[in-house]
């Protein structure tokens, strides 16, 4: 029997201990990934700690396909307890640390304690060292992937590093890599810097065994064939992606202005994002072993050069009112390197911006920055002031609801985050299926994964096919067309749910799952696909139906690590602004119902076996998942 | 019939795909350190080259063998390395201007691009036509077309004017 076990490897950053086992103990239950992850999260986390003390738990987690020839499988998930909400906390990014962390030998990376220094960590096969990171604390995150290439005298090293934010623990602080891949939601770079862990750079020349190599060739062959003969394969190429979607196709239809004050923004229309990119784009861009490359590579003059795709842009375009392409760049250009997550930093400029704008904040309030939508200074010198937690970004930087609590109670009625944090900017008021899936989801859900349909079928277009599926697998249109509250459409985001914790477990791109399924006829193709190519890389035995078990039983486990620092029905609640339709646009007459969607609740619960008064997994449902053994009834 | 790997960098957009099936085709693991091409990124990453070998017709890994165990294969045109006669002393590596030959720790073996036997999976792989497989001679043309794709645009108005 051959070597292909993948590695877990852990370091105690206050003693320094490194241990290593194998992930084999985990993969029966949890598959792998962000699965593994949340087991050893709920395993290990003690309840009711200081996620900014040493008492947590950093993850970063592979899937068993990661850094293999299997379509774009070089996505990682980081979890810890998040600093933003005390719950789980969970972010991926893409890029090329994962692939090579694979090719060291490892899987997962999990980190506990605080080294009382800061400390770099560097990987390499066998090797592991903690060193000395004082010359680099103060770097922002393209300097420290500079300095440590140069340092450790390899270009080919892969770096993941935090930025002044996250070394002062701001609470929505990020992680970056070299070019911009950023693990930015839920504030996993202030939980590396509270462990005074300035960067994790990683070289790997070991490769990834394989049980079955000749058939995951072949296997790997023909889906890298499927992807690239499929109609998303050539609109990726066709147009340039960002571009085309966000700014064309999609926006009337899915877009929130602001603080979620409109669902139309003139200025926004008027745009010349093409003149931007032909200017500005150097290639496209993207993650290891992927053929869509779906981001883009620009360097513009004077603000630096990076990748980014649709969510930076609307974070400092639509959000902040801001209606200058290249000082968005400067922003997210900014944001990276301060290491800032920059939906979190949007939505909170995009929240002073409505304060000011109705006098709640004035200029003695944000040490004498106007902050009036769009205002290209004050955007950026906000985004340095939270990161510098200098003068009022000393409040800032606790987030937006310690910032709210601050500025007093009209402040608090202007705050829109579901527990925590502030959601993507979607027109949630008329999307009830993204809206449970927003109310109910841990971390951050991002919706529009799952039901992206439902903004599909409110545009002109062929809906034939979307509405036989819904048919074929909810039992109703209902499932996929907005403007409902059916069991139908319960059933489909419990369904989304678990198709977007399938590429997070697997270690593979939820996009090119969805984009391929986008154009396919058959639901189940790619999925039947991915546990083909499981088996022949790792030699076990899954089927496409225990894969999806796999998600259920993730979903459990991750409400249940809630649970434990109390969440339940009561924190799945939605803003009131979602109960509010917008002053224009094209849904501006539909706002989103408070009883229906409580009712659309007591359902998903009910579907899900959990209880319809906690919104928590009963205990026969976790005995069912094979959960039972070792979490307590909730 | 003359094929060979053309290379074009402006083309690359970076992914290694062809790196992992490259070394799981020769080497039935998935690792960049032992696949036959290997993308080079310059400039923090933001360019990328595919390097592999140049199948040189005066080959210098040829010249330094000194168990003259490196020949050119008549049928692909690949330069390859008789293992029965190799003594693993790497002046085949110290010898290659491109550094396209590499050695393989855990074979304790040199190795270089073959071309797949006369079906190269990198070129295969590869999504953009950063790497073709093609009559050496068409390089030149190639390029040329590459290159006037890049001012078409300026083209454009004279065309319509001589409508």
């Amino acid at each position: 029997m051959k070597d292909i076990e993948s590695l877990i490897l852990r370091l105690n950053l206050t003693d320094r201990t490194v241990t290593r086992e194998t992930t084999g103990s985990y993969a029966d239950l949890f598959v792998g990934g962000r699965a593994v992850g949340s087991k050893i999260l709920y395993d290990e986390l003690q309840p009711g700690i200081d996620p900014l003390g040493p008492g947590n738990v950093l993850v970063f987690n592979n899937g068993p396909l990661s850094g293999t020839a299997a379509p774009s499988s070089g996505r990682v998930d980081v979890s810890a307890k998040s600093p933003m909400n005390n719950f789980h906390g969970v972010t991926n990014f893409g890029g090329f640390w994962g692939a090579e962390l694979r090719h060291a030998g490892y899987s997962h990376v999990v980190l506990t304690g605080a080294s009382d220094a800061p400390v770099y960590l560097f990987i390499e096969n066998e090797r592991v060292e903690v060193r000395d990171a004082r010359h680099l604390w103060g770097l922002d995150t393209y300097e420290t992937a500079v300095r440590l290439r140069r340092e450790l005298e390899d270009q080919d090293i892969q770096v993941l590093s935090i930025g002044p934010a996250g070394e002062n623990r701001v609470r929505f602080a990020s992680i970056a890599t070299n070019l911009g891949n950023v693990a930015g939601r839920t504030g996993m770079g202030a939980v590396m810097g509270s462990k005074k862990l300035k960067a994790v750079a990683v070289r790997g020349t070991r490769g990834v065994r394989l049980a079955d190599p000749k058939r995951f060739f072949e296997l790997a062959r023909d889906t890298h064939r499927l992807l690239r003969e499929s109609p998303a394969f050539e609109e990726n190429n066709r147009v340039k992606p960002v571009t085309d979607s966000m700014f064309n196709k999609l926006y009337e239809n899915m877009l929130a202005f602001g603080n979620y004050e409109d669902g139309r923004w003139e200025n926004f229309s008027r745009l010349e994002p093409e003149k931007f990119f032909t200017r500005y784009q150097v290639r496209r861009a993207g993650c290891f072993a992927c053929p869509m490359q779906c981001m883009h590579l620009v360097d513009v003059p004077g603000s630096g050069y990076g990748i980014a795709f649709c969510s930076p842009f609307m974070s400092f375009l639509g959000t902040v009112w801001n209606d200058d392409l290249t000082a968005m760049w400067e922003a997210i250009i900014l944001a990276n390197k301060y290491g800032l997550d920059v939906i979190e930093t949007g939505g909170m400029i995009a929240f002073l911006m409505e304060l000011y704008q109705n006098g709640i904040v004035r200029d003695c309030d944000t040490d004498g920055i106007p902050m009036e939508r769009g205002n290209r200074r004050a955007i950026l010198q906000m985004i340095q002031k939270i990161a510098k937690r200098e003068g009022v970004g000393e409040i800032l930087a606790e987030g937006s609801r310690r910032a709210a609590e601050i500025f007093g109670d009209r402040a608090l009625d202007a705050l829109v985050t579901v527990k925590g944090h502030f959601p993507h900017g979607y027109q949630f008021t008329a999307y009830e299926g993204a809206s449970l899936m927003q109310a109910v989801g841990g971390a951050d859900p991002f919706p529009t994964y799952g039901t992206g349909v439902e903004i599909r079928l409110s545009m002109p277009g062929p809906k034939e096919k979307l509405l036989t599926e819904a048919r074929a697998l909810f039992g109703s249109e209902e499932a996929y067309l907005p403007g409902n509250y059916s069991l139908a459409k319960v059933r489909m985001v419990i369904d989304a749910e678990h198709r977007s914790r399938i590429p997070d477990i697997l270690g593979v791109c939820i996009y090119v799952i969805d984009g391929y399924n986008k154009s396919s006829t058959d639901y189940h193709f790619f999925y039947d696909r991915l546990v083909d190519l499981y088996q022949a890389a790792t030699g076990r035995r899954l089927t496409r139906q225990e894969l999806f078990t796999a998600a259920e039983r993730l979903v459990n486990l991750e409400r249940c690590l809630d649970a434990r620092e109390g969440g339940n029905r009561d924190g799945d609640r939605l803003p009131d602004r979602f109960f509010q339709s917008f002053p224009a646009g094209v849904n501006k007459d539909k706002a989103l119902d408070m009883g229906k969607m409580e009712e659309m609740k007591d359902a998903y619960y009910r579907e899900r076996g959990w209880s319809v008064a906690t919104g928590l997994p009963t205990p026969e449902k976790l005995r069912d998942l094979g959960l039972g053994d070792f979490i307590p009834p909730v | 019939m003359s094929k060979t790997l053309l290379v074009y960098p402006e083309k690359c957009l970076g992914c290694r795909i062809c790196e992992m099936f490259c070394s799981l085709s020769h080497t039935e693991t998935c690792n960049p350190a032992r696949s036959r091409i290997n993308i080079v990124k310059m400039n923090y990453d933001v360019h990328c080259v595919p390097m592999m070998c140049q199948q040189c017709t005066d080959a210098p890994c040829e010249a330094a063998c000194p168990e003259r165990a490196i020949h050119r294969n008549q049928t692909t045109g690949a330069m390859e390395t008789n293992l029965s006669l190799c003594i693993g002393c790497r002046a085949c590596l110290f010898a290659c201007p491109f550094g396209a030959t590499s050695f393989d720790s855990s074979e304790k073996a040199v190795f270089r691009c073959d071309l797949c036997e006369g079906e190269p999976r990198c070129a295969e792989a590869c999504p953009y036509g950063a790497i073709v497989y093609a009559e050496q001679d068409r390089q030149g043309l190639h390029k040329k077309r590459n290159a006037v794709e890049q001012f078409m645009a300026a083209l454009k108005p004279l065309r319509s004017a001589a409508k």
